[in-house]
């Protein structure tokens, strides 16, 4: 799956995405010295750089990584699958609908009951989304594809916002923001723990289909003659699905959706990776991690009195992006 | 019991019967040519070979096991499959979407053998000087000739081919079949779809005619490219030009005969 | 500008009483929480025709249990106008529409601003009084305020003093020109709030906040459902930094209005203060 001929663009993008985790460390709203916050954090001396860089940054720097890594992953996972470059977690409603479920278990108080019910509303809502947009799309083009899943984002994010203002918090009817466009700000080690696991879990199941994927860029047919399994069980089919509805679902329930990291990742190192599908999802999980640690950076040094979406910097990032594609399509057509 | 045969296969489709207990079987070695007019099933006649549609009754059996019950690795490392219409090639490089005819030997990590097919199954489809461009950019014969490349690439002992000549011009199309007589000729066995019955009178060694999604008739090209039979099948009237045991001859550059179906 | 407006109020406020018959009016309705909260301690509940549905809510009103045992009523011109009151009280920014229907339906209103100081808070409990014709319960009310009030020590407030800081959902913090800030001060602390720079217009975050903490976090909540804005007041950063005795829990209904009950409210302040000075 880690082909010779990417090594250097892995190391570059891993070394990227290194560099961001210590300077989101090391760098916020006050300064702190790093080392001696390490120093006390290891000691375990409660020392108010420890408890900014333990308890502040470190979650918001862990969940950068595996976020933007997750939603990278499963843009190029679902962009092989579904053979279509448009194909985005964000763009196509999955996360609107994790979002959707992540809400509904939140603000109801359920997620006190036990730190796994929080994901699982995530989880049950991509699922609920994705089974849809399949279901929706069939064997459609990408024009189904597109409609289906904008019909799904915005439904989603509808039934989003009415779930919170019939909700009993003051508050949460203004959160809606921090839901449909995604926010780190805040998040604590809890938070990690809650999200983590599902979405390794999620990515590591969607990294099993890499070679399906590359079967697959030449038609189902070549890639069932081929010894790979579509449907059932095991299928690619199963495997895409799930991951995907895992992984999302824990990202989207602790950080709300943060849309265009999956669209835009790939779609700039596709390039850069022999446009083979499964040359392209290791560094587009690399390069995700990147995305959104330098978009989180970017909400820290932007945000003055009210806080920047970190998914409103991903969306001005990705627009343009989704304009080429449109773009790029159109002249391929007439 | 080497070989690979279907043994009274009936499949639906959507409720359509397309296929009525069909017996055909390749053997290693020999070119098998499946015709008739469209829709009279060949295609999944094919895939049922393939192992990719399962028969609702009927086995195809595949060296003595059963098809079904094999692993879908270990039939895909047997069984080359070469579908009529596929995706049209992603960018990435001719050489990298010919290696994908690899994936089924994955476990093997036999790199150097892998870089070898590959090579062979360029060179076969005369694709050697386009190695470096992307798929995306290929003529429409140039992808007819890839898709072939990445077939060969399996190197399976069978090799099903589905119109794999639809899209190529005569010089193209007579190398194409040129390289399955190669095949047969190292021992492998191939089923290949054809419209063109010049070349499968040509170059088969047995042809399987297809009508309304049963075996209408097999054997040698000779019994089976009769007036009756077309007639019966295809319903036209052909007219023979030249001798006698291939009645309808395509020009190769030696000789000047024409095609003529009317 | 504040003072100004402070001096009109109380100045309308006694003007309108003085105009008004000093007989007890029995068909009062209230659009706001904090004259909800006035009327249910002056006057008997039978002569109350409704209070705003806040005032039932446990969450932001200290009589929700008393309130209960009155109608509600929705803030609409319709709904008011429909309960025939003879006094509808209010505040001035808000069910503006209903109070505007009130007024031109011929029925008297009476507008009342939120109080800013600890010292206004007998003129407001005067001032609701005398609209509603009881001017005795209202003088009783405020005798016992002032009385009380008088007893707490007057604390310097200065540079000496430890400083303060009510954080609530958002990270919002409360500022000089509140009855919080004030109340603040005269429990002896310093508003840690009106040090921060304007970068901190409306919301303070954790890390801002951690990295040059106060000496006691007031934590101000509502208790009403969950929200992502309250969860961040149970922060474990917030925990570890503000280990008990530097930690104040004091929920929303304890600071909304000025009340008698108000000094309850600076009771625990008072005390915080104390527990703080001995655990240094």
């Amino acid at each position: 799956m880690i082909d010779r001929r990417d090594y250097p663009l892995i190391a570059v993008l891993a070394a990227g995405v290194l560099g961001m985790l210590v300077l989101s460390l090391a760098w916020g709203d006050s300064p702190v010295s790093l080392p001696a916050a390490l120093r006390d954090l290891m000691a375990g001396r409660h020392s108010v750089g420890a408890i900014i860089v333990g308890q502040l940054r470190l979650p918001r720097a862990i969940l950068g990584v595996s976020i933007g890594a997750a939603l990278g992953l499963c843009g190029a996972v679902m962009q092989g699958y579904l053979r279509n470059p448009l194909a985005d977690p964000g763009l196509l409603g999955v996360s609107g609908g994790a979002a959707l479920g992540a809400v509904l278990v939140f603000y109801t108080g359920l997620a006190g009951l036990s730190a796994v019910l929080l994901p699982a509303g995530g989880l049950a809502g991509a699922l609920l989304a994705v089974l849809l947009l399949l279901g929706l799309v069939g064997q459609g083009g990408t024009l189904v594809l597109l409609l289906a899943g904008a019909a799904l984002s915005s439904f989603a994010a509808a039934l989003t916002a009415m779930a919170m203002n019939l909700m009993p918090s003051p508050y949460a009817a203004y959160e809606v923001m921090r839901w449909v466009m995604g926010s780190l700000t805040d998040r604590t080690m809890t938070d990690v723990g809650i999200s983590l696991p599902g979405t390794v879990a999620g990515c590591l199941l969607m990294l099993t289909t890499a070679l399906a994927l590359d079967a697959l860029a030449l038609g189902d047919e070549v890639a069932e003659s081929m010894g790979f399994r579509l449907r059932g069980l095991w299928g690619v089919q199963t495997r895409v699905v799930v991951g995907a509805a895992v992984a999302v679902g824990s990202c989207v329930a602790v950080s709300g959706a943060i849309g265009f990291v999956g669209l835009v990742v790939p779609h700039l190192l596709r390039p850069l990776t022999g446009h083979q599908p499964s040359r392209l999802l290791l560094p587009s999980a690399l390069g995700g991690a990147l995305l959104l640690l330098v978009a989180d950076a970017a909400v820290r040094l932007l945000s003055g009195a009210t806080e920047i979406q970190i998914g409103v910097l991903t969306a001005l990032i990705g627009a343009p992006v989704f304009f080429h594609r449109v773009i790029a399509m159109r002249r391929g057509q007439s | 019991m080497t070989g690979l045969a279907a043994r009274g296969v009936t499949l639906s489709l959507g409720g359509r019967r397309v296929l009525h207990e069909a017996s055909v079987g390749v053997a290693p070695g020999e070119i098998v040519g499946v015709i008739g007019p469209n829709g009279a099933g060949k295609s999944t006649l094919l895939r049922a070979l393939a192992g990719i549609q399962r028969p609702d009754a009927g086995v195809v059996m595949l060296d003595g096991r059963e098809l079904a019950g094999m692993a879908p690795g270990d039939r895909a490392r047997r069984l080359s499959f070469l579908p009529q219409e596929e995706m049209p090639p992603p960018p990435m490089r001719v050489e990298d979407l010919v290696a994908f005819g690899r994936l089924p030997h994955r476990a093997a990590r036999d790199e150097a053998r892998d870089r070898a097919a590959v090579a062979r199954a360029l060179g076969e489809t005369g694709l050697l000087d386009l190695r470096g461009r992307p798929g995306s950019q290929l003529s429409g014969g140039e992808r007819a000739r890839l898709r072939l490349a990445r077939a060969l690439a399996v190197e399976a002992p069978y090799l099903l081919a589905d119109e794999p000549v639809a899209a190529l011009d005569p010089a193209h199309a007579l190398a194409v079949m040129a390289s399955f007589g190669r095949l047969a000729e190292g021992g492998r066995g191939v089923a290949v779809v054809l419209h063109d019955l010049t070349l499968a009178g040509r170059f088969c060694h047995r042809l399987v005619l297809m009508r309304d999604g049963r075996v209408a008739a097999h054997g040698r090209p000779a019994e089976i490219l009769t007036d009756a039979a077309m007639r019966a099948v295809y319903g036209v009237t052909v007219r023979r030009v030249g001798d006698a045991v291939v009645p309808w001859s395509l020009t190769d550059g030696r000789s000047e005969e024409k095609q003529v179906i009317s | 500008m504040r003072g100004w407006r402070r001096c009109g109020t109380v100045l309308l406020a006694v003007v309108l009483a003085g105009g008004a018959r000093a007989e007890p009016r029995h068909r009062i309705v209230s659009l706001n929480l904090c004259t909800d909260q006035l009327l249910l301690q002056l006057v008997p509940a039978r002569d109350i025709a409704g209070l705003s549905p806040l005032a039932r809510d446990c969450a932001y009103s200290v009589m929700c249990l008393q309130a209960r045992s009155v109608p509600a009523i929705r803030p609409s011109a319709e709904a008011v106008v429909a309960a025939r009151p003879d006094l509808v009280v209010g505040g001035r920014y808000a069910s503006v529409t209903a109070l505007l229907a009130a007024r031109q339906a011929g029925m008297p209103v009476e507008l009342f601003d939120p109080v800013e100081r600890l010292a206004d808070v007998p003129d407001q409990i005067a001032a609701v009084a005398n609209a509603a014709g009881v001017p005795e319960r209202g003088r009783a009310l405020v005798d016992a305020f002032r009385a009380r009030l008088a007893a707490y020590p007057v604390s310097a407030g200065g540079n000496g003093a430890p400083s303060a800081m009510i954080y609530a959902a958002n990270g919002f913090v409360t500022r000089a020109g509140s009855l919080a800030d004030d109340m603040l001060v005269r429990a002896g602390f310093r508003n840690a709030a009106n040090g921060l720079d304007g970068r901190h217009a409306l919301g303070v975050s954790l890390e801002s906040l951690l990295a040059r903490p106060p000496d006691l976090l007031v934590v101000a909540r509502s208790d009403v459902g969950i929200s992502l804005a309250q969860a961040v007041l149970d922060h474990p950063a917030l925990r570890d930094a503000f280990p008990a005795a530097h930690r104040l829990s004091l929920p929303d209904r304890l600071w909304l209005c000025g009340l008698p009950q108000t000094l309850d409210t600076l009771d625990k302040l008072i005390a915080a203060r104390k527990a703080l000075e001995t655990s240094r």
